[in-house]
Formats: C-alpha cells, structure tokens, sequence
C-alpha cells in the first residue's frame, strides 16, 4: 500500500524538500513575497494612495524605480501593498477550501455508504460549473468586496482536497491501528481527528499550496476585470487593468504586476510539487 | 568439485546514517545437484547474497566490496554485463517470495514463460508455446494448455509460486536460487512446493540454494546448511550434524525458538533469544551475537570471533566452543 | 465466559459493476465457546475465516446472523453506544506490527489513549499507568516519548500488547500475533503472551496458521476450515489422533526437526 505519510516522520520529509533545488527557490519567492506584504508599511517607499500630478506616467527612475501611473503613484508601493491583497486573499479562501474539503472528505471516507454518495455527487456537481463563470456570476450578484471573493473563491474550490482526503480515509480505515482504536471503544470523532486526519492530511495541504497559486491568479483576473479588489485600493489585478489601457505609452504599468503574478504562481507550484515528491519520494517517476 | 564457489563475499550498502556491511565475508560451495540451505532471520544478509550471485544489488546504494562468485570455473563478479545477462535466467535462475510481485500482471503465465524461453533460446513461437505447456505440466498446474492463457491474478498462490518456478526451469537452469519459495504460502500449500522442488531437482540435475528462515524445511530436504547472523555465516556444517550437535548459540537459540509439541507439557516456555540484532550500520565491536549471547566472555566484545572448523566439516565461528 | 452460537457472515462480492455480485461465505455457522482463564487456539489457512471471526467478536464487522453471550448478555443486540462499555472487556493484538500502531502518535499516547477515553486515568496517574504496561510487556517506560518507527518488529509487537491491556480486559483476542515475526522474536512474544495471560489471569483466544505454535500455547484447538470449525479437541488430542482429515493434512504438512 502507498501511504505517504509513513516514510519517515517530518525530518525526513524536510531532508528531501531541503535536497531538491526548486522546491527551494519556489520557498525563497514565495518568504520573499510574505515579507513584502508583512513589511509593506516600512518598506514601500512612497504611500501607495498618494497622488502625484507632477509624476503621471513616469518610466521607472531612481525615484520611482517601477514607474508611476496615471494618477502619479509610486507603482512599487503599490504592488508591495498589493501582495498584501494577494496574499490574503489567497490564504483565506485556500483556508475555506482546505476546511470544507478535510471535512466533507473525512465524512464521505470514513462513513461511506449513504454518506459518501450524497458528499461525492455534490462534489462531482460542484466541478461540473466551470468555477471561474460562477465566481463571476455570484461576485456580479453580490457587492465585489474583498471578503466576498475570498469566500467565494474557497467555496468552489475545496472539491479536489474533498477528493484527496476521501482517498487517504479510504484506504487508512481498514489498517489495523484504526481497528484497534475502535476496538478500544474510542468514539469516532476522536478516530477521525487523531488517527485518520494527521495520516491523511499531507495531500490535501500539498494540493493547497498549489491552489494558493490557483487562487492569486483568480484574484488578478477578478481584479483585472474590475470585479475584484476596488480601487484605490491597489492589487496586481488592478493595477494591470490600468496598464491595459496604457499599454503604447507606459509599458511598465503592464509588465511589472504581470511578472509579479507569473513568479508568485511559480513559486507556490514549485514549493507544492517540491512538496509533493518530498512526501513521497515513490511517486516520483 | 563445486558447481558454484562463492568466496570471502562482502557487499556493503551506503545509507544516510552510515555504511552498512549486509554481507561480511561469506564463502561457500554449491556442489552439483545438491541443495544448499542458507538460514538466517531478517536482516541477516541471506538475500542480499543470493542477489550478489546474479548480480542484482543496486548500485549505489550497493557495492560488493571484495570477494569472488565462481561459477564453472568463471568469476562472475568479472564478467561483463552482458555476458551475465547470458547466465541469469539460462544457467541460474531464481524464484521469490511473493510470485504476485515477481510476475508482471499485465502478461498471461504463457507470455512470461515463452519470452523467457525465446530470450535465450532460438526457438519459434509455436515450440516455445510447446515448452511452455510441457513446463506447465512438469510443474504440476493442472490444465496446462488454458493456464499458458491465465493472468497472474487469476491464479492461486500456491499455483502462482507454480508457474514461477516453470519460468525459472524454461531454459534449464544449473542452479535455481529460491529465496523463502514457500514463507507466504499455507503450510499445505508450502509441503507441496517443496516436494515439488525436490522433486524438480533430481529430474532436471540442477542444484538449489534454499534460503529460508525456517530451520524446519530446511531439516528435512537439504544436505548442507549454513547459518547466517547479522552478516555473517555463524556455523555452517552438514544439516544431519546440525540437528545433532549444533555449536553456535545462535543456532541453539533458533533451535529452542521453535515450539515443539510435547504432551506432558514439562516445557512451559519457548527457551528464546533474548534481545535484537544489532543496528549494521553502527555494529559493535567484537562478536556481532555477543549482546545476546548466553556463552559470552569479556573478550566476545572485543575480538570478532573468526570462522573455525571445530570438527571436521563444522565450521563455528564463537570463541567459547 | 464467551459463548458464540450459530454465528454468520457473508461477503458480496462484486467483481465488476456489471456482474451479478456472488457470495462469499466467510463464516459459516460458527459455535464456539471461550472458557473463563483459558488460551483457546483457533487454527486454518489464509481464507479459513478465521480473522473475520476474531472482527465479528468485536463487532468491527456485524454479523448475519447468531448471537454472542456474553455475561448473561447477547452483545451483538446490544447497540454501537451501548456496547461501548464492553469493548473493555475484550480487546485486540493483530498481526502487522507495522500497520497496528498509528505512525503520528507516541507510544505513550498510543497505550494511554484507551484508559483516556474511558477515564479510567488521566494526567500523572495515566503517566504512571503507561509506564506500567510498558515494563509488563518488556519495555522501559522511556518508551513513551518515542514513535513507533523507532521500535522494531517485536517492540512494536509489544507496544500492541501493552496497548490491548491498558484497558484491562477479560479476553484477549491474539489475531496472529507472532506471524510477522522473525523466529527468534515469535518466542520472545509468545512467552510474553503466555506470561501475561498467567499474571492477568486472561482468556484467550489465539488465531495462527501455525499448528507448531497454536499447539504450544493453547489447552484447546479449533480447526477452521472454509469458514467452519471442523474439529475442536484438546491440543493434545489434536497432535495424538486428528479426526478430521483437514487437520491430519495440516498436522503433516508441518516442517518437523529432528529429535
């Protein structure tokens, strides 16, 4: 049987992530990216909503190392600021999915029966909707605020962990130690948390960290089409919806916030297939 | 003279926590059409031997360190590769534990056994399908014509450990290596396959070399046996002389290990061994059994005891015999 | 002490969605009572049925059919919440020493977690509990901070013992507990077993395919033989003069060293 979690305690795990070199150029971004949105206060240069009408449209200089907009703000500050919206919104809404997902798949693997076919078929409906229409159909229903796409990005995204956990519960249910527990008397509740959830969890925590990634672009592409994060407050979505318009004249506007998504992205895939293969050195082919 | 001459054989694998010697200086002869018997635990290096002989240790992390495999008068640790691939499968052939992982599920029995037969013979499909069927009946699967079409799934385990020996006689091997042929069998199941084995031996000419932890099977069809601990052979002598006086307290421990039926129950406790072997990667200086041994004298942890013949024919490697 | 009567289960099986799925009878009227302090042995093959009965003992599986008297008590109409008093009683040591003990728990939570959960003792009077059970089976308490990856084969064994006992049960099901195990180990382990049922005053039920072994640790033998007791008779009896031509099979398929 592949368990994955059995080879090795998390040492071992570490070792290996530690051993494979992208995996940890992918963390060195993605520490990068957590520090600039922690330290955005004190290390942005200029307050990101300041205008300034004497530096509209300047191409990056000294001062301005990335350029300015059209409205004379500082587009480093603004990014740094906006990876804070990235950041956030992609933690939370991947922290909803990872808890809808554990739960609804540790009730379907370990219950079965009735129980797995009702949680399955809903999961099984839920994919059916290509999820980034519905993300806008609900966002143009509701007000496109900063918690709604967080919610609603988590919402339609926790089925493949559902999956995941489902498998790992499946196959850890009948091995001997989950007996032995049951045998003991030990209520379910606990049989879940403390045998099968700390065995299970490892795939669907990798499968989150490369759904953080899935969740910044979707943020972008919210943004980019105005129904994400609202201006003034700055995202890289945004910020790139305004270098769309400028594109001929100030290219930096587009080019900047579109590297930051494409290396933020690699980052946290890099790191989560790091993780993957770390996990489970056997998967590898 | 011997068929196979194994001599001062050492394989070493590197691990993260160090070096480890799964095979330490190890010799012993196969005469032709006899049946050898390597016993030992788990760990004890018995299978990395039998795998050295075919030279299938992977490597790195594996490395025979020293020693030399003559077989025919040829060394196969200096045989070039391909000149090996000849040997394995024709000349010596081998059987494992579990069949199911040693058959490929995809292929019928018929394929396996007639890709064998066509990798080193030159023979046409339909003779091979012929050997095929004939090897499927000498090894007693019933029906021998349908089972050439069965997967390996479809079969039972005793039949499937069949069929894999089938495999290993298709080219008429010299030596059949069968590492624990029987240990994931029913008991039923397993007297068949060793009778089946013997069986096999005298028709064929072939010598074997049984490897099993069981010092049962190995009493009743082996001639020679030898002992491994850790590595290391401990006594190695004929099986009749074994049971009779065995020398080393590892194989007096083994012995006293296994529960014999006595109907005035004198005996309420198994007299075991107490203890674990050591961690080879960090061995103990000295004699390897010593921490478990009931014989032992200040100097056992000192000094590794060598390989001595205390009799005629009985090699003990223990100081204090 | 245990008195299992008429006792049935059928698995379905179902090759492919399409087929009609075929039964299989793993357990077939099944009759078999423990007596109070004894190592009753219950042998067969891979298939016999004989761990499906050791889970429907357990009620980790439910039964088609038959009852199991226990203290006056048919447990198998008792419900899941109901029964949960019972589980005390009789408890469990499998065969996989690798797959039996939970990876991401400490030996000591691993023992304590059943006199946790029925409150039987907790913070320093646990601590102590724990420490106990493991010096019973052989193990220093230090133990208790290690994981299981750490032990080996025959530890963990232990650490599955200790773990079955931590609730004080009457019954001890040993669901072939040395099979795993290397030769040297299984004697350790049986006489572990054999001591502990003497100092706890246990009944036992002790499943092997082993003759060799059933026969040195038990006063009574059961042959099971697809999914039926076929004989049952004294270990003695058993070895002088089988009855059934399945046990005669079995007792000289048997590896036997010389005297």
């Amino acid at each position: 049987m592949t368990n994955m979690t059995e080879i090795g305690g998390f040492k071992a795990f570490w070792r290996r992530l530690r051993k494979n070199r992208l995996a940890m150029t992918g963390s060195g971004i993605v520490l990068l990216l957590v520090l600039a949105a922690l330290l955005a206060p004190w290390i942005a240069p200029y307050d990101p909503t300041e205008i300034d009408i004497d530096q509209i449209m300047m191409p990056p200089t000294l001062q301005h190392p990335l350029g300015t907009d059209m409205l004379g703000r500082d587009v480093l500050s603004r990014m740094i600021y906006g990876s804070r919206v990235s950041l956030q919104v992609s933690f939370i809404a991947v922290g909803i999915a990872l808890m809808i997902g554990v739960i609804f798949g540790s009730l379907a693997g370990y219950y079965g029966g009735k129980t797995d076919t009702v949680v399955m078929r809903f999961v099984d409906l839920m994919l059916c909707f290509p999820s980034f229409f519905l993300i806008l159909s609900v966002i143009a229903f509701l007000e496109p605020s900063l918690l709604n796409i967080m919610i609603v990005i988590g919402l339609t995204s926790w089925m493949g962990m559902a999956r995941l956990v489902r498998a790992e519960f499946l196959s850890l249910k009948e091995r001997e130690f989950v007996l032995a527990a049951k045998a003991q008397g030990i209520p379910d509740r606990r049989i879940i948390v403390r045998h099968l959830l700390p065995n299970a969890i490892a795939p669907a925590v990798v499968s989150a960290i490369l759904g953080i990634g899935a969740a910044i672009l979707t943020e972008s592409a919210l943004s980019f089409l105005g129904l994400g994060v609202q201006p003034p407050i700055p995202s890289w979505g945004n910020i790139l919806t305004a270098g769309k318009d400028n594109i001929e004249i100030a290219w930096w506007l587009s080019l900047f916030p579109g590297l930051a998504i494409l290396i933020t992205i690699l980052g946290y895939n890099l790191l989560g297939e790091g993780a993957r293969d770390a996990l489970d050195p056997r998967l590898k082919l | 003279m011997s068929l196979l001459q194994i001599k001062n054989l050492s394989v070493q694998f590197d691990t993260p926590q160090g070096i480890l010697k799964a095979v330490d200086d190890v010799s012993f002869e196969l005469d032709k059409g006899e049946t050898l018997g390597l016993v030992g635990e788990s760990g004890c290096g018995k299978t990395v031997t039998s795998l050295s002989i075919l030279r299938l240790i992977p490597s790195p992390p594996g490395r025979i360190t020293q020693g030399s495999i003559l077989f025919d008068g040829k060394d196969l640790l200096k045989l070039p590769e391909k000149e090996m691939r000849k040997i394995r499968g024709s000349e010596i052939a081998m059987i494992f534990q579990e069949p199911m992982t040693a058959l490929n599920p995809v292929f019928t029995i018929g394929n396996q056994i007639m890709e064998t037969i066509r990798t080193h013979r030159k023979v046409t499909q339909a003779q091979a399908r012929d050997q095929a069927e004939e090897l499927l009946k000498v090894v007693g699967i019933p029906e021998p014509k349908r089972r050439l079409k069965s997967y390996p799934h479809e079969l039972s385990g005793g039949m499937r450990q069949r069929a894999m020996i089938a495999i290993a006689l298709s080219c008429n091997p010299k030596i059949l290596i069968a590492d624990e042929p029987t240990t994931a069998l029913d008991v039923t199941i397993q007297a068949q396959i060793l009778e089946l084995l013997q069986k096999l031996q005298e028709e064929f000419h072939m010598s074997i070399l049984l490897i099993t932890h069981d010092l049962g099977i190995v009493a009743e069809r082996v001639r020679d046996v030898a002992i491994m601990y850790a590595g290391k052979i401990v006594e190695q002598t004929s099986t009749k002389r074994l049971f009779e006086n065995p020398l080393h307290p590892y194989t007096r421990g083994l012995l006293g290990s296994i529960p014999q039926f006595d109907p005035a129950r004198s005996q309420k406790r198994l007299k075991n061994i107490p203890g674990v072997v050591p961690d080879l990667r960090m061995p103990p200086p000295g004699c390897l059994f010593s921490d478990r041994c009931f014989m032992k004298v200040s100097h056992c942890e000192q000094e590794i005891p060598p390989l001595e013949e205390k009799e005629a024919g009985h090699g003990v490697r223990c100081f204090e015999v | 002490m245990l008195d299992i009567r008429n006792l049935r289960k059928t698995f379905l099986l179902r090759s492919n969605f399409f087929e009609r799925p075929s039964e299989l009878v793993a357990v077939n009227n099944v009759s078999l009572s423990l007596q109070k302090g004894e190592i009753l042995g219950l042998v067969g093959e891979s298939g016999s049925g004989k761990s499906t009965l050791a889970r429907l003992i357990l009620r980790l599986l439910e039964p088609d059919g038959g009852e199991i008297d226990y203290q006056g008590q048919d447990i198998l109409k008792l419900s899941q919440k109901a029964f949960r008093p019972f589980r005390k009683e009789i408890q469990i040591v499998f065969q996989d020493p690798y797959a039996s003990l939970n990876p991401r728990m400490t030996v000591g939570e691993i023992v304590g977690e059943g006199p946790k959960v029925h409150k039987m003792a907790r913070g320093k009077e646990l601590k102590d509990r724990v420490a106990e059970l493991l010096q019973q089976v052989g193990l220093r308490p230090e133990a208790a901070q290690r994981y299981p990856h750490e032990f080996s084969g025959g530890q963990r064994q232990r650490i599955g013992i200790a773990r079955a006992l931590s609730v004080n049960p009457k019954i001890l099901i040993a669901d072939e507990p040395v099979s795993a195990l290397d030769v040297s180990i299984q004697a350790q382990i049986l006489n572990l077993l054999l001591d502990l049922q003497e100092k706890l005053d246990l009944t036992m039920l002790f499943i092997a395919h082993d003759l060799r072994v059933v026969e040195f640790v038990c006063d009574r033998v059961a042959v099971m033989y697809r999914g039926e007791i076929v004989e049952l008779e004294t270990a003695e009896q058993i070895y002088k003069s089988p009855q059934h031509p399945y046990t005669q099979k079995l007792l000289s398929a048997i590896p036997k060293l010389p005297k």
